[in-house]
Parts: structure tokens; C-alpha cells; sequence
């Protein structure tokens, strides 16, 4: 098992490193100067291009490709993620106060979508074809359908504006805090429902598959307590695709939403990751993809390594 | 049977829930009564669309970060309603009879907010600092070609030596003279702005990125003591965000509202203040590229844009539709330089003489070679409106035109490659004075957009205008100065150089509850004397 992690560790390293080459090249050769976004477009006046030329060589901008590749993997083999060109900041520093916002907020809509997620979809199951499970699934399927700006913006109108029982939109420290997690409940909310209607659906259709096999009732007719054969027997087997799905989820709330962010304003990895997009600022995006893609990796060996721990018949060797 | 109507009914149910959330009436706004005192207390809670740039000033040169910042710094001048400058930290400023040095008397007794003296050596340190190309000063490009040095004289004067005469010096300074402590930089270096020290009402207390800015009352400022605890600015990028956090009554002051919104806000009793800022909006026509190289395309191109229905449409009517780059209220307006409307017949006219005929496509054509134009355009919304607006009226007189949408940092590299024949563009200046609606068509301007450097058939106009350009900048008497501007604005239209569209209204929303507050011309509030009535 212990092996089995290493070696799933190291294989992300290729992976990781393939995804940090596609973006940088992709980045360097696709439209757009970040120079030009270091000029304001109000700017009047003769600009000589020998300023553009000193910004340029600044940032290393004047260098050839492959040199300023080569001199981007030795800065990060050194952990050094470099500076923003745009706002000047250590991005290291930047990125160590946006993870844990993001984090918190990921981590409360996943705990929403796996509540509401599992829950309703062994409900449905269990109940099927009642009026329950029909509005479960109408639920489960509007929230797999609205897009979460829209949602998002119901919400804030609903508690937000009308009702007045939350805050609209905003960051208010950590959510540890009364105040913080009041802030964090409605975008929890626009992730997190988005994920459950997702897990509820493949939840209910994974147990209704395991319901009708013979270990099931075999359980019934040892005269265990339904809630037990439910939640011990059923439940467990039918979580392999759930925790599949689950794992995708988690990738993504490790890496931020960006519309979500947007739209509560709240400050992290995606919001980051937009306005360095928009800007052109090449070390900034390059970071943000990196934690992107150590976030799905990550989210991906944690999948697996729970795979094994809810079902004993898989083996690593 | 039973069963089944009652899953319809939770259907049911929850789809008014859902439909109930979009249609449900707006609680009216609650206009708090005036107080006729100035009370003190209270935190401003500001609200701008981005997160700023830096808190340093001379790390930034943008609108949204002055939107942040501004409140914790103060310039050595500042431009009145009349756009004239007033004493700031400087009380009086003398410009040599040759124009080539400004001396400034500075304000005695001020200090930063870390205790430390404001005095010329802060002043000589801050522009020394902004000069120096190793730390790569926003403002760097701009000053350079103008200040040569800074002399201090004694402790509170302070000369600046230009390179040139530039009309523009003083409106600048009252732009980029945000002051920073000394002692705070050497402190800090390279993290000073996360530690800003400034001379303003205001006093840093905590910046989370992309979320707020936290300030705190400077009980020693030197304009008296501010009646604000404090001010939180709050980045909220989203305008219905920002709307619904205004209406809920968690804002005081939102800059920057969409035209769009204008009539809900009124309706709620939020006041929304529209003020004609020193901006302009045209059609940047690509000279030195065929078709619109030729100027009977360029005349058809201006009379076949229809900008009364757009700034009806799109804008809401918050434009005042521009004559020849200058707003009716700007010095340089000049009432006698002939306005180019909208005229579709006139435009097929010039047109057919030009050669131009309709093929059965409708599409007109030359020799075989159709009138095809590419308009070029970033992907902000509105932008994007305007192209297809503009794409419709130019089909309609038989241009065969295609919009061309690009992301911004690759809109900007098209423009300055001049790949584009037609594209919306936007300045807004920040002062009447300082915007003479040349409109970067100076040919060694950075963000030259008419490409007129690479069109030998217009050198001799080109360099008409870079001596018009050059010699307004360095004409001291104003009338003088607003005389020579005209001369280029009739050039413009024609030679159709660009088509002008507008000059649109900058909507911002101060509470009524909020007193005491004022907004210039740079669209940024003044907070030093402003209170809370809530």
C-alpha cells in the first residue's frame, strides 16, 4: 500500500512537468504581449520603445524561448515560483494566502455535496418510484443543470437581499469564525448543490444496482435490520463510482472556482488565476495551472487510496 | 395515481420556489433622515472592480487602484471642478519664465503616518524613486521624457527641472504625487506595499488581496481630523454583486455602475451621480491598410454610423454624441469644426464615385475585389455590442464586414501590429485640460491606433499634426494653446482620420446618507471631511 502511494506519487511528477511545458508554450506563443499590458492603453506621449525594451529584459522577456524555459524549471526545481508582473508580489506568498480561502470554502460546499449528494440519492433509492424520489431527482437534476452564476445569484437575491439573513457576497476571515463561515455559506452553497444533484444521481442508480444483488438479501433474510443492510452491506459496495465522481469534485474545490469566486467575491485561487489570465501575467497563470494540476493529481491518488479502503477486493501490487 | 400527483405537486412546488426567487418584489430603499451635524463614526464602505494593482503608488497608474489607495495619500496638488490646481501638500508652486522648472512650496508640519516628516528630500526621495528605471515606476514612462531632475532647495522647497515645457506637468503631478514615507521604503524595500505609508486621512490597517482594503482614521492628518473611523474598500469584480450588496444597503459609495442599471438604482432610491468625464470613444480606422487607407471608404465608414440609435441602445442615453473628439464642456471645443452624421445615402453616394459598386450579394466590389473590412474588437461586453452594431450598418451600405473578438492582451497586439481596419477605442483622460482630443494620433505614440506612421500618403499631414501635437504641449497660454487644437480637429474630419462616436458619462453611487463626500473629476471620492448619517 505504502509502495503502491510512492509510486503513484512519482508518476505525478511526468505528469505534472508535461502540463507546466504544454502551458508555457502554449502561453508564450499564443497572442498577446504581457508588456503591453504593463502600458496603460490611456497612455499618450512618445513611449519610447526602448522602455518597452528595458521591461522586457527585466522580466527575462528578450530571451529565447527554450533559454527562458529552461531558466523557468531551474526556478522551480528551486521552489521559486517567481513574481508577479502585474501587481510585483512574491506569487509563493500569494498563493500561500488564497489556498487556504479557497480550501475552506472547497472543503464546506464538498461537505454540503456529499451530505445532500449521498443522502438523497440512497433516499431516492431506497424510496423509489414514491414522490420523494421523483422530487429528489428534479432536484438532483436542476442542480446539476442551473449554471452557478445563476444559482448564485438567486441565492444572494433570496438570503442576501430580501430576507436579509446572510451576507451577499464578501470574505470575512476564516470560517472557524461565526462571521467567516456566515460569509462562506452562500457560496458553499452554489458549489456544493451543484455537486450533490451529480453524486445523488449516480448515488441512487448505484444502489438501486446493488439492492437487487444476492449479498442484499442475503442480509435481509439473516434478519439484520434494514438501516444495516442499507449502511453496511449496500452502501459500501455502491460507493465505488460515487467516490469516482466525489474524487473529480474534489480536484476541482482544490483548485478553485472561478465563477463562484467571482460572483461572492470571495478571494482565491480562481479569482487569482482569472485576473492573471486577463493581464497576461505568465509566472502567475503558470503557478495557478501548477496547483491546478498537483490539486487533480492529488485528488486523484486520494480516489484511489479510498477505493481500497471501501472495498478490500482491490489490491495494489 | 396518487403517488404520482404528488411528485408532480413537490414539481410544482419547487419550480415557484425557484421562479418566486426571480420575480419576487425588491424591498424599497430606506432613505435615512439628514442630520443637520457632521456626526462622527462610522466605517465608509467603498466598493471598486478590481483588486488594485498595488498599494504603493508609484506601482500603479490605473483608475481601480486609485479607487483604493487614494484615501491614504496625499498629492502635492490637486485639480479643482475648474480643473484648476489647488494646493495639496505643496501651499504654492511658482513655473519659471522660461517654463523649464516648477518650484514648489511645501506644506510645513506634515507627517506620515509612521511619525516622520514630509519635507523635500520625502518629495526629491519619492520622484528619484519613480525615475529610477531599476524599480520600474508606472509613472516611469511618462516622466522620464519630461523631469531632468528634482534640487532640493531648503527643507520645504523643492524644484523640479524639466527636460521640456509640457503644459500637462501640472494636471500630472496632481496625478501621480501620491507621496510615500522614506523611512517606510528603506524600512520595507521591496514589501513596502504591503506596508504603505502614506500622509493621507487614512491609515493602513489590512489588505486581504482580491477581497478588502482596511483603513483607519489618521487622528493627526494635517486638513483636520476625519469624522470616519475608517474606510473598507471591497473588491467585488461582479456589477450584479455589486448591485445587490448596494440595494441591501452594505455600500455606501460603488464606483462605476452600467448604464444599464441606472434607471433600477433611481427607481430605488439610490441617487446615481452622472458626471461627463474626459473621455472619448471613436472608430479607430486603420490608414495604412486597404480599404480604409482610401478615404471614401474612410467618409462612407463615418456617415454609415448611425450614433444616436447606439447611444440610445447600448448606452442609455449617457453620452453626449461627440462632434470632433472634445466634449462640449472641454476648453478645446470648438463649435465651428463641422460634425460628420449619420447620412447613409451620402455614404453610397461616395461610394459609387469611388468605384465601389453593389454586386447581386449586395456586397460592393472594385475590380473584382470586394469592400470587405475587419472589425476588431476586445471581448467586453458592451465592445462587442458596438462591433456588431457597427458590422450591421456598414453591411447595410454594402461593406462586407466581419467582427473579429479577441482577449485583451491579444485585442492590444493586433492594434499596435495594426491588424484590424476597424475597432472601437476608449480613452478616458483625467482632466479636461490635459485632453485635447489628439487621441493618440501622434505618430510615435505607443498606442498610435491609425497605423498613420506606416501610410507614406499621409506623412506631410502626419507630421502637421506631430508639430500641432508638439507645439499645444509646450504653449503656456491656454487660449492659445485651445486656438491651436482646432486646427487639428478639422484635419481629422477631413482627412477622416477616425470617426468619432461619443463621449460617455461615468456613473457612481454615493449614498444619501453619506455627507460631506466629493467627487472630481477623477471619479474618486474625497473622504477626508465626509460622515455618516446611517
Amino acid at each position: 500500500m505504502r509502495s503502491y502511494a510512492l509510486k503513484r506519487v512519482l508518476l505525478a511528477i511526468p505528469t505534472i512537468i508535461g502540463v507546466i511545458t504544454l502551458v508555457f508554450f502554449a502561453l508564450h506563443l499564443a497572442p498577446g504581449d504581457p508588456v503591453n499590458m504593463m502600458l496603460p492603453p490611456d497612455l499618450d506621449g512618445p513611449v519610447r520603445e526602448e522602455v518597452v525594451a528595458r521591461i522586457r529584459a527585466q522580466y527575462g522577456l528578450d530571451q529565447p524561448l527554450l533559454v527562458q524555459y529552461v531558466n523557468y524549471l531551474s526556478r522551480l526545481a528551486r521552489l521559486d515560483l517567481g513574481r508577479s508582473f502585474r501587481t510585483n508580489t512574491s506569487i509563493a506568498d500569494d498563493l500561500a494566502r488564497r489556498i487556504p480561502n479557497t480550501l475552506q470554502l472547497g472543503l464546506l460546499s464538498l461537505a454540503v455535496a456529499i451530505t445532500l449528494g449521498v443522502g438523497f440519492g440512497v433516499v431516492s433509492a431506497v424510496r423509489r418510484d414514491t414522490p420523494l424520489d421523483n422530487a429528489t431527482m428534479f432536484g438532483a437534476l436542476f442542480g446539476v443543470s442551473i449554471p452557478s452564476f445563476w444559482f448564485g445569484f438567486m441565492l444572494m437575491l433570496l438570503f442576501g437581499l430580501w430576507w436579509r439573513v446572510l451576507p451577499p457576497s464578501g470574505f470575512a476571515g476564516p470560517i472557524t469564525s461565526w462571521t467567516g463561515f456566515r460569509h462562506a455559506i452562500l457560496p458553499a452553497l452554489t458549489l456544493g448543490l451543484a455537486a450533490a444533484g451529480a453524486l445523488a444521481r449516480f448515488t441512487r442508480s448505484s444502489m438501486l444496482d446493488v439492492l437487487t444483488q444476492d449479498y442484499v438479501r442475503t442480509a435481509r433474510s439473516k434478519g439484520l435490520a434494514e438501516r444495516v443492510v442499507i449502511v453496511r452491506h449496500a452502501l459500501k459496495n455502491a460507493l465505488i463510482p460515487v467516490v469516482t465522481i466525489m474524487g473529480i469534485q474534489l480536484g476541482a474545490v482544490l483548485s478553485g472556482s472561478v465563477i463562484t469566486e467571482t460572483v461572492f467575491a470571495w478571494p482565491g485561487i480562481g479569482r487569482y488565476m482569472v485576473t492573471g489570465i486577463n493581464t497576461r501575467d505568465f509566472p502567475v497563470i503558470q503557478a495557478t495551472v501548477l496547483v491546478v494540476a498537483v490539486s487533480f493529481v492529488l485528488a486523484n491518488l486520494v480516489t484511489d487510496l479510498v477505493y481500497a479502503f471501501i472495498d478490500p477486493r482491490i489490491r495494489y501490487d | 395515481m396518487k403517488k404520482g400527483w404528488a411528485s408532480v405537486l413537490l414539481c410544482l412546488v419547487m419550480l415557484v420556489v425557484v421562479v418566486g426567487a426571480s420575480a419576487c418584489p425588491r424591498r424599497e430603499a430606506v432613505v435615512e433622515p439628514v442630520a443637520p451635524q457632521p456626526r462622527e463614526g462610522g466605517v465608509l464602505r467603498v466598493a471598486i472592480t478590481g483588486n488594485p494593482v498595488s498599494l504603493d503608488p508609484a506601482l500603479q497608474r490605473d483608475w481601480i487602484s486609485r479607487q483604493a489607495i487614494f484615501y491614504m495619500y496625499d498629492t502635492l496638488v490637486w485639480l479643482d471642478e475648474k480643473e484648476q490646481p489647488r494646493p495639496g501638500l505643496a501651499e504654492s508652486w511658482e513655473v519659471a519664465p522660461d517654463g523649464l522648472s516648477v518650484t514648489f512650496r511645501l506644506r510645513q508640519g506634515v507627517k506620515f503616518h509612521d511619525g516622520t516628516p514630509f519635507n523635500a528630500e520625502a518629495v526629491k526621495f519619492n520622484y528619484d524613486r519613480m525615475l529610477d528605471p531599476a524599480f520600474n515606476s508606472r509613472n516611469l514612462s511618462i516622466f522620464e521624457p519630461i523631469i531632468a531632475g528634482v534640487d532640493v532647495v531648503d527643507e520645504y522647497t523643492v524644484r523640479f527641472n524639466l527636460k521640456r515645457i509640457d503644459v500637462n506637468f501640472l494636471p500630472e503631478v496632481s496625478w501621480s504625487s501620491m507621496m510615500v514615507s522614506p523611512t517606510a521604503v528603506e524600512l520595507h524595500g521591496a514589501d513596502f506595499a504591503a506596508n504603505p505609508v502614506g500622509t493621507g486621512p487614512f491609515k493602513f490597517k489590512a489588505f486581504e488581496p482580491d477581497s478588502h482594503l482596511e483603513l483607519v482614521r489618521n487622528e493627526e492628518y494635517w486638513g483636520g481630523r476625519p469624522y470616519l473611523d475608517g474606510v473598507m474598500v471591497r473588491v467585488i469584480p461582479e456589477a450584479a454583486t455589486r448591485l445587490i450588496e448596494l440595494e441591501a444597503g452594505n455600500l455606501d459609495v460603488v464606483y462605476t455602475i452600467p448604464a444599464k442599471d441606472y434607471a433600477r438604482l433611481e427607481a430605488a432610491g439610490i441617487p446615481v451621480e452622472r458626471r461627463k468625464t474626459p473621455s472619448f470613444q471613436m472608430l479607430a480606422l486603420n490608414l495604412a491598410k486597404e480599404p480604409t487607407s482610401e478615404l471614401a471608404v474612410r467618409e462612407a465608414i463615418a456617415r454609415a454610423i448611425e450614433r444616436d440609435v447606439i447611444i440610445q441602445e447600448v448606452l442609455i442615453g449617457m453620452a453626449e454624441k461627440s462632434r470632433a473628439g472634445v466634449a462640449s464642456v472641454s476648453p478645446f471645443y470648438h463649435d465651428d469644426v463641422p460634425i460628420i452624421e449619420h447620412d447613409p445615402a451620402a455614404a453610397e453616394r461616395i461610394l459609387e464615385q469611388a468605384g465601389w459598386v453593389r454586386g447581386a450579394d449586395g456586397i460592393r466590389s472594385r475590380n473584382g475585389v470586394p469592400l470587405e473590412v475587419s472589425i476588431l474588437t476586445s471581448e467586453h461586453e458592451e465592445r462587442v455590442l458596438i462591433s456588431q452594431i457597427v458590422q450591421e450598418q456598414l453591411s447595410r451600405i454594402g461593406f462586407k464586414a466581419t467582427v473579429v473578438t479577441l482577449e485583451w492582451g491579444a485585442y492590444l497586439t493586433a492594434m499596435r501590429a495594426g491588424d484590424y481596419h476597424v475597432s472601437f477605442w476608449s480613452l478616458g483622460g483625467f482632466s479636461h485640460l490635459g485632453s485635447d482630443g489628439t487621441a493618440n494620433l501622434k505618430s510615435d505614440t505607443h498606442w498610435n491606433v491609425s497605423q498613420i506612421r506606416h501610410q507614406p500618403a499621409l506623412a506631410e499631414i502626419s507630421k502637421r499634426i506631430d508639430t500641432i501635437i508638439d507645439t499645444a504641449g509646450a504653449t503656456i497660454d491656454d487660449q492659445k494653446r485651445f486656438g491651436m487644437l482646432r486646427e487639428f480637429q478639422a484635419m481629422s474630419q477631413e482627412h477622416q482620420l477616425k470617426v468619432w462616436l461619443w463621449h460617455s458619462e461615468a456613473l457612481n453611487t454615493i449614498q444619501p446618507w453619506v455627507h460631506g463626500a466629493r467627487l472630481y473629476n477623477y471619479s474618486i471620492i474625497w473622504v477626508d471631511e465626509a460622515w455618516l448619517a446611517r
